[in-house]
């Protein structure tokens, strides 16, 4: 599970995450929301350990961010903003390479790169150069990568944008089934649909700050609107 | 700590990597192997007169020259006699003949007498490299021919050879290794730095700021592998490119002087012989200016936003790292000395005392310990940009 407090990164005099506070428990799936520039991917980035909070901290799986990164990196799954896929590998060999680099036995990699290759439907490309592949298909392989080792948590950043419907199904089927296997599972999206679809609670962050977090029925309450996207316009024009 | 596994992980997927990007490949292996012997030995083969002799056009006055053409001809020079009327200047400028000589009138009666000079005129355009190989052989000619006409007169006025040359001198030399090993000593530090540094030169920059640029760092970082991991990974295949295109180039000139040397009339490199200790030492040495050039491009191209600025901050380096290497061979022993803790320059010197055979413990010692300090004080500065989130992740 992950658990943010006061989470906050300045870049010079520029305040990118601000006080940031939330919660996400196993087998949950947690949006955060917002425009571009809101400060999403720096969330995401603070959590993977890429950045360094300027202050607040948070713990990923029981591992706080600042005395223990190593062990955060260990115990999460991260699909960035760009897929970040080598074009000279097939997937099977980025599978093998992560989970070379997250300390997996031969026999359990082996095993779990072809179960993860049969859910995603990439068997038959397995062993073909991603350079060749199509923006939907080099996704999932980024998508599998971040589950190669089983983490507890996973944080995904933008999972379906720019993919046609049949794509972004696929990837939405996919977290689906690892939510019900328990994993503590945070999103950032600009998709309002896929939010209303997969997430069990949200958080709308703009201008570096959570505006408003809950369960979609909670913010429909708030806000006095039914659908995800009047809410959304309607807290962050506020 | 640091764990090896993930070490060899990372070493691997880079090797892999490599080796199916085809401008690795280029500038690993084609480059060195074919390139440069190429360039350095094709002019001479072509040039050479062994393979296509010089052609030289002669204007004779009378028969009485006759003698002197026959003796002039050889495999190697060509003599056709054109007519009178024929421009010499002409005939040279347009190529057709390398060389042109005017022979006068009573050439051997001249000759015969005991105070007179003959006068050969010769065209020739010496800007033109098989002109001076057509020059060099013909006076070489006339002063074989001009010798023997000079012993004929001495013997007709009884003095003896020696009357024309009061004065000997006898050449001791104390060069320790032949002129193929003082060839090499200035050949060899410059091929094995120039391919240090641009053998894995691209390999570097596209696994540093190529990385970077195309955002598959940022996914490589959240893995728990330590920055420090993933530089020694790199950094191991780095130096495994850069020595085997260093391996490469000497291959590359070893094959040169043997496809082309028949060719030019060089049997081989003549003087030649290494021992075994000092092709140690070389080894070594290129080893050394492998270690040192990739540490130093790495820790310059993580700094780098973009592969192109990556580029425009490395490939200087390819042209900086001939100064030692020609600087060396005008500096005095004492001067060599004092540059002995020189980057790349210490290494260089290595190679060449190896081949000369003068190297020494002490002056070996300091030149492999500055070069290792050398090396791990980029390697520390490259491990500590990418330890800085500001050089890592841009936005």
């Amino acid at each position: 599970m992950i658990q943010c407090d006061s989470l906050t990164k300045r870049f010079g005099g520029f305040t990118a995450v601000d006080q940031v506070s939330f919660e996400v428990g196993n087998g949950e799936v947690f949006g955060l929301l917002g425009p571009n520039g809101a400060g999403k991917t720096t969330t995401m980035r603070l959590l993977s350990t890429l950045l360094k909070p300027t202050s607040g901290t948070a713990t990923v799986a029981g591992y706080d961010l600042l005395r223990e990164p190593q062990k955060v990196r260990a115990s999460i799954g991260v699909l960035p903003e760009d897929t970040g896929l080598y074009d000279r590998l097939t997937p099977r060999e980025h599978l093998q390479y992560y989970g070379k680099l997250h300390g997996m036995p031969k026999d359990v990699l082996r095993k779990r790169s072809d179960e993860l290759l049969d859910i995603m439907e990439l068997g038959d490309r397995a062993n073909t150069k991603v350079g060749d592949f199509s923006k939907g298909m080099k996704q999932k392989v980024a998508l599998l990568r971040a589950f190669i080792h089983d983490p507890p948590v996973l944080l995904l950043d933008e999972p379906t944008a720019g993919l046609d419907v049949m794509s972004a199904r696929s990837i939405q089927a996919f977290v689906e089934r690892f939510r019900k296997e328990g994993k503590a599972i945070m999103i950032s999206t600009h998709n309002m649909t896929e939010a209303q679809k997969l997430c069990d609670r949200v958080a709308i962050i703009d201008h570096a700050r959570i505006v408003a977090a809950g369960t979609v029925a909670e913010l429909q309450q708030k806000t006095s609107q039914k659908d995800l996207e009047n809410i959304f316009v309607q807290l962050v024009t506020d | 700590m640091m764990n090896l596994g993930r070490i060899t992980a990372i070493a691997a997927k880079e090797l892999k990597d490599a080796l199916r990007d085809r401008r690795t490949i280029i500038a690993m292996i084609l480059i060195p192997i074919i390139v440069l012997p190429v360039l350095m030995f094709l002019p001479a083969f072509l040039a050479s007169p062994q393979r296509n002799p010089v052609r030289i056009a002669v204007i004779q006055s009378d028969s009485t020259s006759d003698e002197f053409l026959a003796g002039l001809a050889s495999d190697q020079i060509r003599v056709v006699t054109i007519g009178r009327a024929e421009n010499m200047t002409k005939l040279i400028q347009n190529g057709d003949y390398e060389l042109g000589m005017v022979l006068p009138p009573d050439f051997s009666r001249i000759l015969e007498g005991p105070d007179q000079r003959a006068t050969i005129t010769i065209f020739v355009d010496q800007s033109s490299t098989r002109g001076t190989i057509a020059l060099a052989l013909v006076q070489d000619a006339i002063t074989k021919y001009t010798d023997r006409i000079v012993a004929e007169r001495l013997a007709k006025t009884g003095l003896p050879p020696e009357a024309l040359t009061p004065i000997e001198t006898d050449l001791h030399s104390v060069t320790v290794t032949g002129t193929g090993a003082l060839f090499l000593a200035i050949l060899l530090p410059l091929f094995l730095g120039i391919y240090a540094v641009t053998g894995a030169m691209y390999f570097i920059m596209d696994t540093t700021a190529g990385e970077k640029e195309r955002k598959t760092l940022e996914a490589l970082l959240t893995m728990p592998a330590t920055r420090t991991e993933i530089v020694v990974g790199k950094f191991l295949i780095a130096v495994l490119i850069a020595l085997l295109s260093s391996v490469l180039a000497i291959i590359g000139m070893m094959a040169g002087v043997v496809l082309f040397s028949g060719a030019i009339g060089e049997s081989s490199v003549p003087g030649l012989s290494i021992s075994v200790g000092n092709l140690v030492l070389i080894g070594l040495a290129t080893l050394v200016l492998a270690m040192t050039s990739a540490s130093l491009e790495m820790m310059i191209s993580i700094f780098a936003r973009s592969f192109k600025e990556a580029q425009n901050f490395l490939s200087p380096l390819s042209i900086v790292v001939v100064v030692p290497a020609l600087a060396m061979q005008y500096m005095s022993e004492q001067t060599l000395r004092s540059f002995a803790i020189a980057p790349i320059f210490n290494a260089m010197l290595i190679i060449r005392d190896a081949l000369l055979n003068r190297a020494s413990a002490t002056s070996l010692t300091l030149e492999f310990l500055s070069a290792f300090v050398y090396m791990a004080i980029a390697l520390a500065v490259a491990i500590k940009i990418f330890n800085s989130e500001k050089a890592m992740v841009r936005y």
